[in-house]
């Protein structure tokens, strides 16, 4: 260090000390031409700074709701294996009874009557009304290309279509299903499309059956009943007998199984089970499967006769 | 000489406008960097002798502006600051990463700290001396930390695009203090 810069520095020292002194007005008046001369530095740094936190908060934010979708699409496809696995440990339970006492035959004919799934998509109100209308395709019963009256004919709570009818093989009664969850049956079948009803409609009705986890963490099938849409968000399982026992969290299912269609579909969840001293039966309330909106395409379960089994003979 | 010069002002004023605006999320167990701090030891490095000082005093004089408190404080202590730095750059060039980054440690703690205690013994206020070195020096480490890692980190850089660049500087370097000593 230089003798002329030690003395620079004592001088800058001398200055800054005097500076302490200034009278207020005076260092205020300093104070503000430094800050204005500062001040569109401020702004900028200001307006970059708050331009890279909205960036990064609505990248974080795209992140999040990419992850939520990922995690949702994983409960749902969890959620379907338990139901199978519900199911599963349930037949096997009952089916380990059976084979105690009846000797295990081996033979597998093929069945008279198949089960299988129809990919169906909905059509949206507009569409079906047009359909309903003729617009889309209307050349009149003397051509014998005219829908039928039942499908055609506009209802006011069900506007709703499936795109197929006769053509696929479906009747009525056919269970409608999303996954492997029943969220209605067709209820009119047309040359080419139908009308279905969702459970939660108030003239559905369908036999259902409870399926509980045992205490030993095996799932058993307990008491049947019908189960009736209210035309609101839940629905009701009627016919329980007061003997048999509900509880709050137990899995209804289908109970039309046969040969044919031995595994039982999912409904919905008990959420609330009441019996009173003088009823009869239990009032039960089943939440049903929630339903995407909007509902696009659905599956329909239908059952054919097997032709492979018909023709051989 | 005009340039650098031009250099110095706009690094002082970016150092102004940069240490209020630090977001709080850059602070780390109540340790905030001290830009001024890198902007002094700059000062030193770009200018030299009576300039260099008369650029801290001005980066000393806007930081008293941005302060609130009286004015002069920061100048005198800056000054002060500078003129120690100056005595130990002249035996120890701020060249190497850690030579600068060792200078901006010294230099942000006494700052820091000269200023607490000035503004306490021209208040007549009792201080707490621990607990001030403590904050000085957390925020003197942070800020010669991050200014290693910004010095490391843009070497590398620099050698990675321009290696026969490089190079030359360390020469140039080397055959500027053979000659000036």
């Amino acid at each position: 260090m230089t003798l002329q810069s030690a003395l620079t520095a004592c001088c800058l020292m001398l200055i800054g000390a005097g500076l302490y002194f200034i009278p207020d007005a005076v260092a205020e008046s300093v104070r503000g031409t430094v800050t204005d001369i500062l001040r569109p530095g401020y702004q900028l740094v200001h307006v970059s700074l708050h331009t890279l936190i909205r960036r990064e908060s609505a990248v974080a934010g795209q992140d999040a709701s990419v992850e939520i979708a990922e995690l949702q699409a994983a409960l749902v496809e969890e959620q379907e294996r338990a139901r199978a696995l519900e199911t599963q440990l349930a037949m096997l339970t009952e089916r380990m009874g059976a084979d105690q006492q009846v000797p295990a035959r081996r033979s597998q004919p093929s069945r008279l009557i198949t089960r299988s799934l129809v990919d169906v998509a909905v059509l949206g109100d507009t569409l079906a009304d047009q359909w309903r209308a003729g617009k889309l395709l209307d050349l009149g019963a003397k051509n014998g290309l005219r829908e039928n009256e039942q499908v055609m004919a506009p209802r006011k709570t069900q506007k709703q279509l499936l795109d197929q009818g006769e053509g696929a093989e479906i009747s009525t009664e056919d269970a409608m299903l999303l996954g492997r969850c029943v969220i209605g049956k067709v209820e009119h079948v047309g040359r080419w499309t139908s009308t279905f009803q969702l459970v939660t409609d108030a003239n559905y009705r369908g036999r259902a059956q409870l399926i509980r986890e045992a205490s030993n963490g095996s799932y058993v099938f307990e008491a049947h009943g019908i189960l009736k849409g209210q035309g609101g968000p839940l629905c009701r399982l009627d016919g329980i007998p007061a003997e048999s026992s509900v509880r709050v969290g137990d899995a209804v299912y289908t109970a039309d199984r046969d040969g044919t269609q031995p595994i039982p579909l999912y409904y919905g969840k008990v959420i609330e089970a009441r019996l009173e001293t003088d009823d009869r039966e239990w009032t039960v309330l089943v939440k049903p499967v929630d339903l995407p909106n909007p509902l696009t395409t659905v599956h329909v379960l239908r059952s054919a006769v097997n032709l492979e089994r018909v023709v051989a003979k | 000489m005009m340039l650098r010069h031009l250099a110095i002002a706009s690094l002082i004023y970016v150092a102004l406008v940069l240490q209020p605006g630090l977001p709080v999320e850059l602070s780390m167990a109540g340790a905030r960097p001290w830009i001024p701090g890198m902007a002094l030891v700059l000062c030193l490095m770009l200018a030299e002798g009576s300039a260099s000082l008369i650029w801290v005093s001005i980066l000393g004089l806007g930081v008293d502006c941005l302060s609130g408190e009286r004015l002069g404080v920061h100048i005198v202590v800056a000054t002060a600051v500078a003129a120690g730095l100056q005595v130990f750059q002249s035996s120890s060039r701020f060249v190497r990463p850690a030579a600068v980054s060792i200078a901006v440690l010294t230099g942000t703690f006494f700052w820091k700290f000269a200023v607490t205690a000035l503004h306490a013994l021209l208040a007549h206020r009792t201080l707490d001396w621990p607990s001030v070195a403590t904050a000085a020096s957390g925020d003197a480490v942070y800020t010669a930390v991050l200014v290693l890692l910004v010095l490391i980190v843009s070497r590398a850089a620099w050698a990675s695009i321009f290696p026969e660049r490089l190079a030359q500087f360390s020469i140039l370097n080397r055959w500027s203090r053979l000659t000036s000593d």
